[in-house]
């Protein structure tokens, strides 16, 4: 009877502290952002991209099984000046029509300790694709306050990339001073699950 | 100018090279009051933008120019003549559809013909998209009326209720879309253009 009680205890923990959601999330745009900035001269310009989609499959308990596909559509980029944002779109620095999207995907993650993990994969901008690693924030999981079968999971990063390593530009704006190279970046998800 | 009288024939002189000279003045605009798109530019690149904004300085200037032209001033259709007038009329009618097409081939060219985005941000570009399919048809409507089959009173009322609109849109456009009317001296140009061609086309409908 003891035995019983104790078996039975003992599921009922573990069955608490297994996680009660799947690992595969799929982005909400509405609630997430991509976000960068970058030296003018002496200021700062701020940009967002608006058109972008992302697949997750993240379990902290099983990170071998994780990654990341993350797709961003250059044409939709926003520096909130028409001008700038049409000459971002041009063969000077993007070159949308030629080359439409950016996208990362992953290979590997690793936890660094807390809620801090990086992700390891390729990064392709334009014609170039290089091996980049990217710290993330999990913030964790809760049901969604509006739907309790709905869960939502929420990861932040910031990290920076060298535009001319990428091809994003030839230099001659950051030579003259004009336009920095290193682009910081800053994305938050907010992601949703079953 | 054969048959002209002498002060005549200088009157004549000095209205050409005072046109001349304010459209000559007026293109050359972006040059001298350059936007900052221009800083980002450099060789064949930026000399399609400074090309393109001149037409486009051009189209306005000589829109405008059609007023003063179609504004039956007595002074000028005895110095002039009526029929003149109307030649004239219509040779920069046919001038100005050239450079509206011309005016986004260049800029657009500038930028690798890059074309800007459906966004409600871009609403600028998109009236001047407007405003050149407007003027072309006005061109296209005066030109080919007779082939086209168009009642001469028709198109006579279109024409002029048509025409005060496309010349307001362009220079809207204009206004909107450039840089160089960031600067104080080309808006006040811009405004007193669109003044001058406002006030010559009520004065016009109120002699009628």
């Amino acid at each position: 009877m003891k035995r019983l009680f104790y078996i039975s205890i003992a599921a009922l923990v573990l069955g608490v502290a297994s996680p009660s959601w799947a690992a595969e999330w799929k982005m909400d745009p509405l609630h997430s952002a991509v976000q960068f900035e970058i030296k003018h001269i002496f200021s700062t310009v701020f940009g967002r991209f608006s058109d972008f989609d992302g697949a997750m499959v993240f379990d902290p308990d099983n990170l071998e099984k994780s990654r990341f596909d993350f797709t961003v559509q250059v044409a939709s980029v926003d520096t909130d000046n028409t001008k700038r944002d049409n000459h971002l779109r041009s063969k000077d620095f993007f070159a949308a029509d030629e080359f439409p999207a950016m996208r990362f995907v992953s290979s590997a993650v690793t936890h660094k300790g807390g809620d801090t993990y990086l992700v390891r994969g390729t990064m392709t901008i334009k014609e170039t694709s290089t091996e980049m690693e990217i710290p993330f924030v999990f913030h964790g999981v809760t049901p969604s306050p509006f739907k309790k079968s709905q869960m939502v999971a929420g990861f932040d990063t910031e990290f920076s990339l060298d535009r001319l390593a990428f091809g994003v530009g030839n230099g001659k704006f950051y030579k003259m001073g004009v336009v920095g190279k290193t682009v910081q970046v800053r994305i938050s998800v907010e992601a949703l699950g079953s | 100018m054969s048959g002209d009288t002498p002060s005549s024939a200088v009157k004549k002189t000095v209205l050409a090279v005072a046109a001349l000279v304010f459209l000559g003045l007026w293109t050359a605009t972006p040059f001298v009051y350059e936007s900052q798109s221009l800083y980002y530019k450099f060789g064949v690149d930026k000399a399609l933008l400074h090309w393109g904004k001149a037409s486009g300085m051009a189209v306005a200037g000589l829109m405008v120019f059609q007023v003063v032209l179609m504004s039956r001033f007595a002074w000028m259709d005895r110095l002039l003549g009526v029929k003149f007038l109307f030649r004239v009329h219509q040779f920069i009618g046919i001038a100005v559809a050239l450079l509206v097409i011309l005016h986004p081939l260049l800029v657009l060219w500038a930028d690798g013909f890059t074309f800007f985005p459906l966004e409600v941000r871009y609403w600028p570009e998109f009236l001047g998209s407007f405003t050149l399919a407007a003027a072309l048809a006005l061109v296209g409507a005066s030109l080919a009326r007779n082939r086209l089959g168009i009642p001469y009173k028709f198109w006579q009322v279109s024409h002029r209720v048509s025409a005060p609109l496309v010349i307001a849109m362009a220079l809207i456009h204009g206004g909107t879309v450039s840089g160089t009317f960031d600067h104080a001296v080309p808006l006040a140009g811009l405004c007193l253009l669109g003044g001058l061609a406002a006030a010559l086309i009520v004065r016009r409908r109120l002699k009628r």
